[in-house]
């Protein structure tokens, strides 16, 4: 499968009628956008506001982070199987509108998450401080219950970055990058004498607020399967997950996911990138056996020599990360494993809730447990409210000077288990 | 039937028909110890101890699904939950008196399964 990917620089994101791409700059039709997610009646109302790299201003709670994408020439839609058609994606042309993301923003629970800073410290750990982001804060109708009102702001979410991906559609990218595999026996052939590399990708699917959909399916309820990893870059895996802020992986970096661009940009010449696994994380210890066997068994059927495993979350998908690991050295195929570390806030507990002998090449994200302070910003997109009981978040966690003090985990994307970072240790 | 022990009265209210509830107003570490008993008597667990992606101690609901059979104990399972048992003891986290519903809710759906 060959996809081309065309991107579009953007620098700038303004509130502007018609909404359109213009000279590097996003213009967003304010009403326009309000009309398409209030069509979902389950939302009483949405805010939007405009967050810029650089400024002072603090984004909470996020629930998803969503880049602006269009198929361009076909037939094909981005999100296959959530917003309309379900045609397989993955070929043909997709343009970007790169440097922008769409930020969804809600309280579903009374305990939230996911902290923002545009500035500060605290930017650092998260990419998005990076892009120029349009904010959607929802309130959802009376007594609209929380599974609802998640699925009302997740699907609105990707209207509204469809709605503006498409405007990209005939604009001339800065830039075109182009991802082909080939069939296995096509690619034995062409590079005779490179290793075999695949890649396991665990999705969160624990449950209500912890879920993940590939192609529209709850990907708990599926078994574990393959993709072709281009179909990843059109939106066939996106977020339901709105807890573990700094561990979860949102659509973006599922759109963005850095181990399929390496594993691409060195396919033919140190290796073949020779498939993509998915596999899920499940609460039922007879789900994870059967789901760890199944990417065991198809590592081998795939005639993998090695393979890189990415965790989502921490706890109980431990257990799941070292299920697929020892499985999979133990049908002869060599694994590194991508997590990230609870060792406490002073970095002495063990690090991961389950281990194995198996486990002996390993990259971090870094500990999560690692207190920062935010300093006070300017402006609060959304609300922080409840930062004192969001997940690192603890009581009495607002300094006199508007400050607040919490772990890594707060903040979104912070110890990235796809190793979506700018940080690292010698 | 297997066996759900639980601290989470919505648990107890809606899964009665599912499983052989253990219900009790306590800690979520009471809970867990609850649960090591059971593992260490043989009794297998059917569903993780550290289920939801929330920090040790956050939620003030643990509800945990072993297996009415016994037989030896499970090495994995008395590694699990001896761990998920010392990071709640570590964490130190006061419970929360806040948000008790959506706390509820959510424990539930961990347990409740697919869909």
């Amino acid at each position: 499968m060959k996809l081309e990917v065309g991107y579009i620089d953007i620098k700038d994101v303004q509130f502007g009628s018609p909404s359109k791409v213009e000279g590097g700059t996003l213009y967003v039709d304010a009403e326009a956008v309000r009309k398409l997610v209030l069509e979902d009646t389950r939302i009483l109302d949405v805010q939007l506001d405009i967050a810029r790299p650089g400024e002072s201003v603090r984004i909470a709670p996020v629930k998803d982070c969503i880049e602006p994408r269009t198929k361009v020439g076909s037939d094909l839609e981005i999100f296959p199987g959530m917003l309309g058609k379900v045609k397989t994606v993955g070929t043909g042309r997709t343009h970007v509108l790169r440097g922008s993301a769409v930020v969804t923003c809600g309280a579903i629970v009374g305990f939230q998450e996911g902290i923002i800073d545009m500035s500060g410290p605290g930017a650092a750990y998260t990419p998005f401080s990076e892009t120029n982001n349009l904010v959607l804060i929802f309130t959802p109708k009376a007594e609209l219950p929380q599974h609802e009102y998640e699925q009302a702001l997740r699907m609105a979410g990707f209207k509204v970055a469809v709605y503006l991906g498409d405007l990209g559609k005939n604009v001339t990218p800065n830039c075109v990058e182009t991802y082909e595999t080939l069939p296995v026996l096509k690619a034995k052939e062409t590079y005779p004498d490179l290793p075999r590399v695949g890649y396991v990708q665990m999705l969160q699917t624990q449950g209500l607020l912890h879920d993940t959909y590939v192609y529209g399916v709850d990907m708990k309820n599926s078994l574990t399967t393959m993709l072709n990893p281009t179909e990843v870059m059109d939106g066939a895996i996106v977020s339901g997950n709105c807890v573990s802020a700094c561990d979860k992986n949102t659509t973006y970096h599922h759109q963005n996911n850095p181990v399929i661009k390496d594993l691409f940009a060195r396919h033919g010449k140190d290796l073949i990138f020779a498939g993509m696994i998915i596999t899920n994380e499940n609460v039922f210890l007879m789900d994870k056996e059967r789901s760890s066997d199944w990417t065991a068994k198809l590592c081998a059927m795939m005639e993998f020599d090695g393979v890189i495993i990415t965790q989502e979350g921490f706890g109980n998908p431990d257990t799941d990360l070292m299920m697929n690991c020892k499985k999979v050295e133990a049908v002869g195929v060599c694994t590194v494993i991508v997590t990230d570390e609870y060792a406490g806030r002073d970095g002495t507990s063990q690090s991961l809730a389950d281990v194995d002998i198996a486990a002996n090449a390993v990259v971090t994200g870094g500990n999560a447990n690692e207190v920062i302070t935010l300093p006070k910003m300017d402006k609060v997109i959304g609300s922080l409210a409840e930062v004192d009981v969001i997940a690192g978040g603890f009581e009495n966690n607002t300094l006199a000077d508007g400050s607040i003090v919490v772990e890594l985990q707060a903040i979104i994307g912070a110890t990235n288990e796809l190793g979506f970072s700018k940080h690292s240790a010698r | 039937m297997n066996i759900l022990v639980t601290n989470n009265p919505l648990c107890k209210e809606q899964l009665g028909h599912t499983y052989i509830v253990q219900f009790a107003e306590e800690s979520p570490l009471a809970t867990l110890r609850r649960v090591r008993d059971f593992v260490h008597l043989g009794h297998f667990l059917i569903t993780h101890p550290t289920a939801g992606g929330l920090p040790s101690g956050t939620s003030p609901y643990k509800s945990v699904v072993v297996s009415a059979k016994a037989c030896l104990p499970k090495p994995s399972d008395i590694n699990s939950i001896e761990h998920t048992i010392a990071s709640y003891e570590k964490s130190g986290l006061p419970t929360p008196k806040e948000h008790l519903d959506d706390f509820m809710m959510l424990d539930l759906a961990l347990v409740e399964g697919r869909n």
